[in-house]
């Protein structure tokens, strides 16, 4: 006898545990078309509140700014007047009350939207405080709530448009009487159907994973179901360059259960996905080009040259786009292209653009900016840009040629172009050094021009060479020979599976907005700012770019799906 | 030294009212703050002059930003952050008159950045401009015809001792000295040779002995081995060239049509000072001309002066990208003086459809897109004085609140004019 | 309604007093009075083929010397036995059929110059042989004709940030109009409060008093402007093209300037441009791009004319810096060239085809040489279309040919 009340008790308490370890996702009821979850919100919030972040923004000229206004002046007040009425600042509240919610939006009779809302407090002594400050308020405007009695429980009635019921660790808001019902039931561990066993969120769970500080996901379908959402895409895109970079996606995401965006972060930084998914084997043959193989990597790592501030590459079959850009874009598209093919012909006499040119790229194309300085100057141009590559895979060795021609004919053009039109810009001849033992063609002036604030043309020393397979293009003789350091080192050993990727390292970008400070300064006051407006402003920004080491976007192919990734990474 | 006299003779300053301080303010600066009438009423004539005329201690805000802007233009090399610099001066000198008077001379040695495609020559003749500004026009002169700008702009290196290139002679005379109808074709060949060979090389002027033409010629009656300062000098000894230098200053200063009588006056002037401008300029601001009836409301606004005026006027801190856009649209983008003889101005700045663009300026600031606008306060009179310095008929009947009629006296035709 | 036509009449009748022209905005009223007629011009920037735009099918030298981009009898649309029109140019083809296109051909200059900067100069400023960018030639006309257009906008330059040297005149500034926007009346407030701020500043502004001062002047100007942005305002609104224009820039253009012309702005010269035509290689796919929005471009403007009674009134011509070489190069492109045709459209112009081809055999430096000198043309349309002189436009007299009906 004993053994089995040991047992029953055993197992109640384990359910009691479980239950309140389940994820509100359980008490959520079933077939919402959008839901949401945040989980962990107020320990953030608290880390921000103490981040030297937040303070370097409190002090910023934008701040006071912000200050000054009447809305500020109205907010803080009110602010004032919730926190008095809580007995506790915004922040503690936050942390006490709302570190678990979810939001469930159905579609309701007539079109509506409806929802549900969830909290579950993670201090409930606080919360019995929060309650009974609230309660004489409720009194107070008692005609529009009307008190209802459920039970032990109490419902708060406005108006019939949203029903609250605030339990001793929860509290529940839903805006009809069933929903409330079945959101109670879920609270209390009695809802048969949830949003736990909801087949889209279980997907996108499954492809993007369970655990973040807040997930968000829409049921496709559903909602086109129910909104009549224009999810038929169109056959032709009407921009070129919306084409190279979304096209593919955009065909995946059409068929997708699913559009997911989840958010993580923590100490070392954050990470925002969007995902949908989809059979990418089974993309048609249309598309083909956009995606790289799922098992392979697609994209390079960008090359670890000294000073990098950024880069973007993508993973594309260029030639298999240009050949299909009849079927991909739509007509007033196509002048372009003839335009383009007549301009590029101009360049590269006696080639076909579609048959020479575009097979000559690889699938992947990378563009870097890296910080360069300026020995081969007898000076420095007032403006200091960093040195930009542009490097792609060669599909045949032999194609390294063909750029060469193209790079000739442009340094000699600018020579011609340059005395035509008066512009201020030294002339140049080209010549070409080897650095360990790559060739490199490159420019150099007739006279090397003088003085500490030379025309920015002079940022740009065009060079070319090829490099392990790759063509390279840069603007900069040393980023060029660093070039050639970083890619004599094996670049394929780990490399994650993208398929495009933009990539910011923001200490670099910083001493960028430092060695240019007047320009940024002149830029601002030309707009009507003071000098010290001004000043305040650019160390704000540098401040900024002080907390944050990295940021990428990126986008990869999985066998499964597709997503898009935003993320940061604090210094 | 003789004491002008006549039209010329001072303004009696027991006269001196707000309304000829905000006269006097609109034409030596770019528009006046309510603030700034004050303080010239107040001063009086004498004071104010002496200050318009001392060079003046720019402020520490000045001092901090003009360097800053200046360089930006020569490191980015863009003609828009000269341009911009140069409204920033315009805008917030301790010297405004210096400014319009570097206006003026940049109108009337008009060059443009279109060929030239240089910022740091047409910086440079810019500043030349301003060291004279207040200076002597004999020195400016001189001083054009070796500048690097103005030698690109009129195909200095052209002129060879073989092929004379008449570009620069010509315009010496026609728009520089003596003005259409004071010289023959043969005077520009013969000044086109004196100054052959010279020439700019490594973006310096540069003295081509080679080129130059050391035989005899002859101008005006005088025969010798001339050079370009000789024919300078001569253009400056000829009794045109104070006449014409006149209606450059009459028509900026005071009027938009002289007549035959304000042209003597203000020539015998400038002969009597030789060229030096201070002393005339005290004189044309003090006098009874500059005071009187004919002299008021009696020149269009050109688009700088119309734009930063009614910034100044309403106290708005202008977006100085915004004012140098729109002031190249209603046609003044500054160092790009669309011809060889600049801005015509006067009624050339009107047509429709620049009338159109000038009320949808006063739109545009009254909305704030120029920079904030401090809130209208005061009553309809004050923003008369400060906008129209004149009463309308019909105007007080209009518009209920302050900010309507404060837009409607910026579309009246009276506000184009200063 | 009223007080306009009021305020219309006593202005009319001042302005004949003072012997000044009449309003713009009210003056059109007879075809015949050439100060209602209009010049729209057509730059196609680059160096236009005109070999391949009017086609010397049958020539066998033609055949020859461009083995791949020729174009034969069958793929062209044929104006006789020996010329025709490039395929794409069938809307032209219809206009020329209609009777209201004529074509100039060998059209240039002596010493052609073969750099794109130098021979569009020329073209802008009609000085061959002279580096003096000072004016255009339309503003040397302008500036001739200055006693009639004053106060007036004597042209408008449509889609371009920087104003084309041609129009550049020491007398007037003429606008360069990115939109349409440029010619409304901004104003705060709603609908009804913007009526009444439009009819306060209308009565404020006044009709001058008649006067010769600068005032009379401003207020002239002030209320031609305020009734201009009106209709502008009302064509905006109520503006319907007789067909479509297509979507591509020059049609946008061109249907920018109907716009403006139904407006009766009172502009006499309107000038657009096409860019692209500098086809060194793979020319004949970027030359039929080229050949479709100029043809598509040209006749929805046509119809849109027609349609409301302007095509009468409006000459519209276009213009290259040169053509391109007889003989193809090896890039399937053309190089820089000579002479070259140009089109002539509306319901004044006398149709047809004006002067022979140019000979494909006798050539100076492997180009065509041209046989009717660019002021010509240009003298035509000042004189015989505009009503201006043109001596000092194009710095001289030129024979003209009669390109008006």
């Amino acid at each position: 006898m004993k053994a089995r009340w040991m047992i029953f008790l055993c197992a109640a308490l384990f359910t009691i545990a479980a239950q309140a370890a389940k994820p509100l996702s359980h008490a959520m009821p079933a077939g919402a078309l959008a839901y949401a979850e945040v989980n962990g919100l107020g320990k953030r919030l608290i880390e921000l509140r103490d981040s030297d972040l937040l303070k370097a923004a409190m002090v910023s000229p934008q701040f006071k700014e912000l200050q000054g206004l009447e809305q500020w002046t109205q907010f803080m007040a009110l602010r004032g007047v919730i926190e008095g009425y809580l007995a506790m600042d915004a922040w503690t509240a936050a942390d006490k009350l709302f570190n678990e919610i979810a939001v469930g939006v159905y579609s309701g009779a007539g079109g509506e939207p409806s929802a549900v809302v969830m909290f579950r407090v993670s201090d409930t002594v606080a919360w019995a405080k929060v309650r009974k400050q609230v309660d004489p308020l409720i009194t107070l405007v008692d005609e529009a709530v009307k008190r209802e009695p459920a039970g032990d429980r109490e419902i708060l009635n406005f108006s019939d448009q949203l029903f609250v019921i605030l339990d001793k660790d929860w509290a529940l808001l839903a805006s009809t009487r069933t929903l409330l019902a079945k959101g109670l039931a879920g609270l209390q561990g009695k809802l048969s159907k949830s949003m736990a066993g909801d087949e889209a969120l279980q997907q996108m769970r499954a492809d993007m994973g369970g655990d973040h500080l807040a997930e968000v996901c829409l049921n496709v379908p559903a909602a086109a179901k129910a909104y009549g959402l224009p999810l038929e895409l169109p056959e032709k895109m009407d921009n070129a360059a919306n084409s190279l970079l979304f096209h593919g996606i955009l065909e995946v995401a059409a068929g997708s259960p699913y559009l997911g965006l989840t958010l993580g972060a923590d100490k070392t930084g954050f990470k925002l996905t969007s995902g949908v998914s989809g059979d990418v084997a089974k993309v048609r043959e249309k598309h083909e080009w956009f995606l790289s193989d799922p098992t392979k990597p697609g994209t390079r790592d960008f090359p670890t040259v000294p000073g990098l501030m950024g880069g973007f590459t993508m993973h594309r079959n260029l030639a298999e786009w240009y050949k299909k850009r009849e079927e991909l874009l739509t007509e007033d598209q196509q002048a372009g292209f003839d335009e383009f093919e007549a301009a590029l012909g101009n360049l590269l006499p006696g080639q076909n653009v579609e048959d020479d040119v575009m097979p000559a790229f690889g699938s992947t194309f990378t563009l870097i900016a890296a910080r360069q300085t300026f020995d081969h100057l007898q000076g420095e141009p007032g403006i200091k840009l960093p040195g930009f590559a542009l490097m792609f895979d060669l599909e045949k060795p032999q194609n390294g040629r063909l750029f060469q021609l193209l790079f000739q004919t442009i340094v000699t053009i600018t020579n011609i172009v340059g005395v035509e039109e008066g512009l201020d810009r030294q002339p140049s001849v080209m010549t070409a050094v080897v650095y360990k033992g790559v060739p490199i063609n490159t420019i150099e002036y007739l006279k090397p021009p003088q003085g500490k604030q030379l025309n920015i043309g002079y940022n740009f020393v065009p060079c070319a060479a090829t490099i392990n397979g790759r063509f390279v293009f840069c603007t900069s003789l040393q980023l060029c020979k660093s070039l050639v350091d970083a890619l004599a080192k094996p670049q394929d050993a780990k490399r994650e599976n993208r398929n495009l990727n933009f990539e910011l390292h923001l200490s670099e970008l910083k001493d960028l907005v430092t060695v240019n400070q007047k320009a940024l300064l002149a830029s601002r006051i030309q707009q009507g700012k003071t000098a010290t407006g001004a000043k305040g402003e650019i160390q704000l920004v540098e401040q900024l770019l002080d907390f944050v080491k990295l940021m990428r976007l990126s986008t990869s192919v999985k066998e499964k799906g597709f997503q898009l990734q935003l993320e940061g990474q604090w210094k | 030294m003789a004491q002008p006299t006549g039209i010329l003779a001072p303004h009696h300053a027991a006269q001196w009212s707000r309304r000829d301080a905000t006269h006097f303010l609109w034409r030596t600066q770019f528009g006046a703050s309510a603030a700034e009438i004050t303080r010239v009423h107040r001063d009086g004539i004498a004071r104010t002059l002496e200050r318009l005329l001392t060079p003046q201690t720019e402020d520490d805000e000045f001092q901090t930003v003009e360097p800053i802007l200046r360089d930006t233009a020569l490191d980015t090399g863009s003609v828009a952050s000269l341009q911009t610099w140069w409204l920033h001066r315009m805008f917030y000198s301790a010297n405004p008159l210096t400014e319009r008077m570097a206006l003026l001379w940049h109108n009337h040695f008009a060059t443009s950045f279109a060929k030239v495609r240089s910022v740091p020559h047409m910086l440079a003749q810019n500043n030349a401009f301003r060291t004279e500004a207040l200076g002597s026009f004999r020195r400016l002169l001189h001083g054009m015809s070796k500048d690097v700008a103005m030698l690109i702009w009129l195909d200095g290196n052209a002129n060879r001792k073989r092929h004379a290139n008449e570009n620069f002679a010509r315009e010496v005379m026609e728009l520089f000295s003596l003005g259409e109808g004071n010289y023959t074709e043969d005077d520009i060949k013969q000044a086109a040779r004196s100054f052959t060979g010279w020439h700019v090389r490594d973006d310096e002027y540069w003295f081509n002995a080679r080129q130059h033409d050391n035989t005899d010629k002859t101008l005006f009656g005088k025969t010798a081995n001339l050079d370009g300062h000789d024919v300078i000098d001569l253009c400056l000894a000829h009794r045109a060239c104070p006449r014409f230098i006149a209606l450059k200053l009459l028509r900026e200063f005071v009027l938009e049509s002289p007549t035959e009588a304000h042209l003597s006056a203000v020539a015998a002037r400038i002969r009597e000072h030789d060229y030096a401008l201070a002393p005339v300029m005290r004189e044309l601001l003090s006098s009874k001309l500059f005071f009187s009836g004919a002299a008021r409301h009696a020149r269009i606004k050109g688009p700088v002066e119309l734009i930063l005026g009614a910034c100044r006027a309403l106290s708005v801190r202008p977006n100085l990208q915004a004012v140098n856009q729109l002031s190249g649209q209603l046609g003044q983008a500054l160092f790009e003086p669309p011809t060889v003889k600049g801005w015509e101005g006067g009624r050339l700045w009107i047509t429709s459809a620049s009338l159109l663009q000038r009320n949808n300026f006063a739109h545009r600031l009254l909305q704030g897109g120029l920079g904030k606008l401090p809130k209208p306060e005061g009553k309809p009179e004050h923003y008369r004085e400060l906008l129209l310095a004149q009463a309308v008929p019909g105007l007080d009947a209009k518009a209920v609140s302050t900010r309507q009629q404060v837009h409607l006296m910026m579309t009246l035709p009276e506000f184009q004019l200063t | 309604m009223n007080n306009r036509r009021t305020f219309l009449k006593t202005v009319g009748a001042t302005s004949v007093a003072l012997g000044t022209l009449p309003h713009p905005v009210f003056a059109r009223t007879a075809v015949n009075d050439p100060d209602g007629r209009i010049l729209v011009l057509v730059q196609l920037a680059g160096g236009n083929d005109g070999l391949n735009t009017v086609i010397p099918f049958a020539n066998d030298v033609y055949q020859k010397r461009r083995p791949s981009l020729a174009l034969g009898k069958g793929a062209t649309l044929g104006l006789t036995d020996e010329l025709a029109l490039h395929p794409q140019l069938s809307g032209l083809k219809e206009i020329y059929d209609e009777g209201a296109l004529g074509i100039v051909q060998g059209v240039g200059y002596p010493n052609p110059n073969r750099s794109h900067f130098r021979s569009m100069d020329i073209w802008h400023t009609a000085k061959p042989g002279v580096a003096d960018k000072r004016d255009g030639w339309l503003g040397r006309a302008f500036d001739a004709a200055s006693k009639k257009l004053a106060g007036q906008v004597p042209a408008i330059a449509l889609g371009t940030g920087r104003l084309p040297l041609g129009l550049v005149s020491t007398k007037f500034t003429v606008p360069t109009v990115r939109s349409l926007k440029d010619y409304q009346l901004q104003l705060a407030g709603n609908k009804a409060e913007q009526t009444t701020q439009r009819k306060q500043m209308r009565e404020l502004v006044g009709s001058g008093t008649g006067g010769n001062s600068d005032l009379d002047f401003l207020r002239r100007t002030a209320a031609t402007a305020l009734d201009t942005s009106e209709k502008i305002q009302s064509v905006l609104e109520e503006y319907q093209p007789a067909q479509p224009y297509p979507q591509n820039g020059l049609g946008q253009r061109l249907q920018n300037v109907a716009q403006l012309i139904t407006a009766d702005l009172g502009a006499r010269v309107y000038f657009v441009s096409l860019d692209g035509f500098d086809t060194h290689a793979e020319q004949a796919g970027a030359h039929n791009s080229l050949m479709t929005e100029l043809s598509t471009a040209l006749s929805a403007f046509y119809a849109d004319l027609k349609a409301h009674g302007l095509s009468k009134r409006v000459t519209t011509a276009t213009f290259s810096e040169f053509g391109r070489r007889v003989k193809e190069n090896g890039s399937l492109g053309t190089d820089h060239g000579a002479a070259g045709p140009m089109f002539l459209m509306g319901d004044s112009v006398k149709a047809g085809l004006h002067g022979a081809h140019p000979s494909l055999t006798d050539l100076d430096q492997g180009d065509l040489k041209h046989h009717t000198d660019f002021r010509s043309i240009y003298t035509a349309l000042l004189e015989d279309w505009l009503g201006w002189n043109a001596e000092a436009a194009v710095g001289g007299k030129f024979k003209k040919p009669r390109l008006f009906a």
